[in-house]
């Protein structure tokens, strides 16, 4: 396991590009977190191998199920006026959109993180509380409806169940170095640049991209995404490798936004 | 002076994810004050979380749950405009950046520097989830580093003065990741004293032997 750990390394390594994460730890969780690109560090919880049975399941049904993406473009349009319309009018049809579509998701989010369904029902109500009350604050051209809900729900469940904080710098530091003035132009771009990270994810293969989610979501081991979804290793990490060589490409595609 | 060591793609995912260590998350968000290229690249990382909300399964929400959100926040005030930017500006810049600055409880003219090595002074920066420890490094100028390698990752962010480690020179703002197999003896500039933010996931390893013995003390 490690020899052909350090050969993926040595892999990533002929590439010029910031895999200097990556490195022989002690500790193997360590290890293949940062194979991932994906630092889990001591985040890495234990589970039980009964925990691990029962949450064997088969690749097919790890897939992105439930409603699939769709056209986002359509959906976000529609889900950018439900908040304006509860930041000016407190408009409980536009909070009705906004919660049979965001709520299920973020429970199932929850859930992935291991809250109990207490717990995930807890947060989501926070969560969309949160929407309700911050809606004013929301500026569709700094992200997407998804993506702003997306970061409330990650910061609540940091809190409640985490056990952890993370900071965040503040707009108003007098240290902050500004970004270069925001032309029309500019702001457009922001848009841009998250559908380009859509586009990435959308052109990936249903098998990259579940490896991706299930390294975003879920703090998982490589072992333990191999044994998730009944697939070698080897496997795993190739399309591991594969997928964030993709993102990559997306994720450093910012040299006009702002350096 | 434009940044040129940006926090690599791995980290900046896992601190969308909200995986990343704690010590580790303060390194970058500090990075990210100081850094307009990266607030872009953080905004990239944090839409792969929108994306992946959008295409999980849906899970059953209790079904009194809208009708409570509804009664708690239908009888709150209307919520105002958002805040401004700019207005707490002060004419003076903070050389500690938040959310640093808050950790350390002051800017620079305000901290307890406690000494560590001769000409090196410290500052331990407390952690709620312990799982990495972060302090503030002070090297007087011309200062070397004792050659040194690590049992982890090591994340430098610079504050003040440069710091040069192998072959790059780092100023305000750069970050050096090292890790398992690097050995290095950074040393910092002639011109001033560098401030630097150091997060280690485990003890460093000295070469020396004089600095393997004092190791415990220092607690490094």
């Amino acid at each position: 396991m490690r020899v052909s750990a350090i050969s993926t390394i040595a892999t990533l390594r002929q590439s010029p590009t910031s895999w200097a994460g990556a490195f022989i730890g002690p500790d193997k969780q360590l290890l293949t977190g940062q194979i991932l690109g994906i630092t889990f560090a001591s985040r890495f919880k234990e589970r039980s191998s009964k925990a691990a049975n029962t949450q064997r399941t088969s690749e097919h049904q790890m897939v992105a199920k439930g409603t699939e993406p769709g056209d986002p473009r359509s959906k976000a349009a529609e889900f950018v006026e439900c908040i304006a319309k509860i930041a000016t009018e407190r408009s409980e049809p536009a909070f009705d959109i906004l919660f049979r579509y965001f709520a299920p998701r973020i429970k199932s989010y929850c859930l992935r993180l291991g809250a109990d369904d207490a717990a995930a029902e807890e947060i989501t109500q926070e969560a969309m509380v949160s929407l309700w009350r911050n809606a004013a604050q929301f500026n569709p051209s700094k992200a997407s409806p998804s993506t702003w809900i997306f970061t409330i729900a990650r910061n609540l469940s940091i809190d409640r169940f985490r056990k952890s904080r993370r900071p965040e710098f503040d707009p108003n530091d007098p240290a902050l170095v500004p970004d270069h003035q925001e032309t029309p132009d500019r702001l457009v771009e922001q848009i841009e640049i998250e559908q380009s990270v859509r586009n990435v994810m959308d052109s990936l293969s249903a098998g990259e991209r579940n490896v991706v989610m299930l390294s975003f979501y879920d703090d998982l081991s490589h072992s333990e995404i191999s044994r998730r979804l009944s697939l070698p290793i080897g496997t795993v990490k190739s399309r591991i490798r594969l997928a964030f060589a993709k993102l990559r490409s997306a994720l450093d595609a910012q040299d006009g936004a702002g350096k | 002076m434009t940044i040129k060591f940006h926090v690599s793609n791995d980290i900046l995912v896992s601190y969308s994810a909200g995986t990343l260590d704690e010590a580790s998350s303060l390194l970058v968000a500090t990075h990210l004050t100081l850094c307009p290229h990266c607030r872009a690249r953080n905004r990239s990382a944090d839409s792969l979380g929108g994306y992946l909300l959008d295409s999980l399964e849906e899970a059953p929400v209790s079904s009194t749950m809208k009708d409570a959100i509804l009664s708690r926040v239908r009888s709150e005030p209307a919520v105002g405009v958002s805040k401004t930017d700019s207005l707490s500006r002060t004419a003076r810049d903070a050389i500690i950046p938040d959310p640093l600055r808050g950790y350390v409880g002051g800017d620079l003219d305000e901290l307890h520097w406690r000494r560590l090595a001769p000409r090196v002074q410290q500052i331990p920066v407390p952690t709620v989830d312990g799982r990495s420890k972060a302090r503030l490094l002070r090297f007087q100028s011309g200062l070397t580093v004792p050659s040194h390698g690590h049992n982890g990752r090591e994340l430098t962010l610079v504050l003040t003065g440069s710091l040069c480690d192998r072959d790059s020179i780092l100023y305000r703002g750069d970050i050096a990741e090292t890790d398992e197999r690097t050995e290095h003896q950074p040393f910092a500039g002639p011109d001033e004293d560098c401030i630097c933010l150091a997060v280690t996931d485990a003890p460093l390893r000295f070469k020396s032997k004089m600095a393997r013995l004092l190791q415990p003390f220092f607690g490094i």
